[in-house]
């Protein structure tokens, strides 16, 4: 059960009146594949029952005594990761710290249920705590048939959640647009778990989509969109990774990768920056995870024409891979 | 006194040389290529197959003329254009911290 409306009626309280309530307003979501109990009302995740033992626990807190953060604060870096913990700090808007792949503290002088807290609380922060729990995070979007997923990842601008909700509105059920979280069994197994069924878009990608923005703000550069068809499965096996990004020729190629260049493209698109990556101690294991990846996942890269015409060509050979045996 | 230390650390591989794989560095073999990244500077290295196969008679200290006489018994190669090749090879490696000296 969530008590989201107590929570957002604490949020939005007038100044004068004090919040009495005997229970800190929590709500269960699951999401990256690990149950989440939070403070803050996250709408973007889809909620679950109340769970005794949540893989992660994100509290509003009072950061203002943190050393670090006041550093950070100082000298307008604004983040500091170490083997203990990762500061972030967003001026005007709120002071973070991720530790132990479990808790999350938010200090925010803005309403906690502004949507860009959530936006830091659910990229860079969530995209470190998944690292430090070993899990890998890529920046990338996939999408699933069955228990089989296809991760379509690129640099910002590459063409990755227009293709993604191209892909959705043929009938592929979205598995994450932004950070897509694989997990590793024992034996070294990958497995994709669905983050949450959003998609961030340009207002250009979504017009020529035709995705309805009308509902959405106006003066927002990207439109974020929730998706309704989404996987029923947890555990997603990775049938094929592509790699797409703009060129200035005006025809589309695209290549299998081999060797040591599924690593080189595998790394440069791991959602953590690699100082930050190295400075979390995890230079090793991600290392690992990325070999494992490599040796066992078929690589494509696509170039794609800079006009992107040949948008529905690219969807169709996408969906074709889930058909090669 | 600094031109001398200069003058060591620039110290240039040669056949009587034994070197061995800097520990300092992960390794991941895939397909028949090698990746390495250095852990001192954070870098990556890729490698082909011929480099793969090197990076392994590397696992332990060996001497350089040792590795030309295994490599040109392996490889449809002349011992001279192998030498050249394995030399320089090794050379760059060296400077890039991958692989340390292990004689005195």
């Amino acid at each position: 059960m969530c008590k989201s409306n107590l929570s957002v009626a604490l949020s939005k309280r007038p100044e004068n009146i004090l919040p009495m309530s005997p229970f800190k307003p929590f709500c269960f979501y699951s999401a990256y594949g690990l149950t989440i109990k939070s403070e803050l009302v996250l709408p973007e995740l889809p909620l679950i029952q109340p769970v005794s033992k949540a893989d992660i626990t994100i509290s509003l807190a009072d950061l203002s005594n943190d050393s670090i953060l006041k550093k950070l604060q100082k000298n307008k870096y604004y983040w500091h990761g170490n083997k203990n913990g990762f500061h972030l700090h967003i001026a005007e808007t709120a002071d973070f710290y991720v530790t132990n792949g479990h808790t999350i503290l938010v200090d925010t002088i803005a309403d906690p249920s502004d949507q860009n807290v959530r936006a830091h609380l659910l990229g860079p922060c969530m995209g470190v705590l998944i690292q430090q729990r070993d899990i890998l995070p890529l920046h990338a979007s996939c999408i699933s048939k069955g228990n089989e997923c296809i991760i379509i990842s690129g640099q910002s601008g590459g063409g990755k959640s227009t293709l993604a909700m191209a892909l959705n509105k043929k009938g592929y059920p979205l598995l994450s647009d932004d950070i897509c979280v694989i997990h590793f069994s024992k034996k070294n197994q990958p497995y994709v778990y669905p983050s949450f069924p959003q998609i961030k878009i340009g207002a250009d990608s979504a017009n020529a989509l035709r995705v309805d923005t009308s509902s959405l703000s106006a003066n927002q550069p990207k439109h974020l969109i929730q998706i309704e068809n989404r996987s029923k499965n947890q555990k997603h096996n990775i049938k094929t990774m592509f790699f797409i990004e703009p060129s200035n020729k005006n025809k589309l190629e695209i290549e299998e990768l081999q060797g040591s260049a599924k690593m080189g493209i595998l790394v440069k698109n791991t959602y953590t920056p690699s100082k930050l990556i190295t400075n979390l101690g995890k230079t090793k294991s991600q290392f690992t995870q990325c070999s494992i990846l490599a040796n066992i996942c078929k690589v494509k890269r696509i170039c794609r024409t800079e006009s992107f015409n040949n948008l529905s060509e690219i969807v169709t050979m996408i969906g074709d891979e889930f058909l090669i045996v | 006194m600094k031109i001398n230390l200069l003058a060591i650390d620039m110290k240039i591989l040669d056949l009587n040389s034994t070197v061995t794989q800097n520990k300092e560095t992960l390794s991941s073999a895939i397909d028949d290529e090698r990746v390495l990244l250095s852990i001192i500077n954070n870098k990556y290295y890729g490698m082909d197959s011929v480099g793969n196969r090197i990076w392994d008679l590397l696992a332990e200290p060996i001497s350089i003329g040792n590795m030309i006489a295994s490599l040109t018994k392996e490889y449809d190669i002349s011992g001279d254009e192998c030498q050249n090749d394995v030399l320089s090879f090794l050379n760059e490696l060296y400077s890039e911290n991958l692989i340390i000296i292990t004689d005195v």
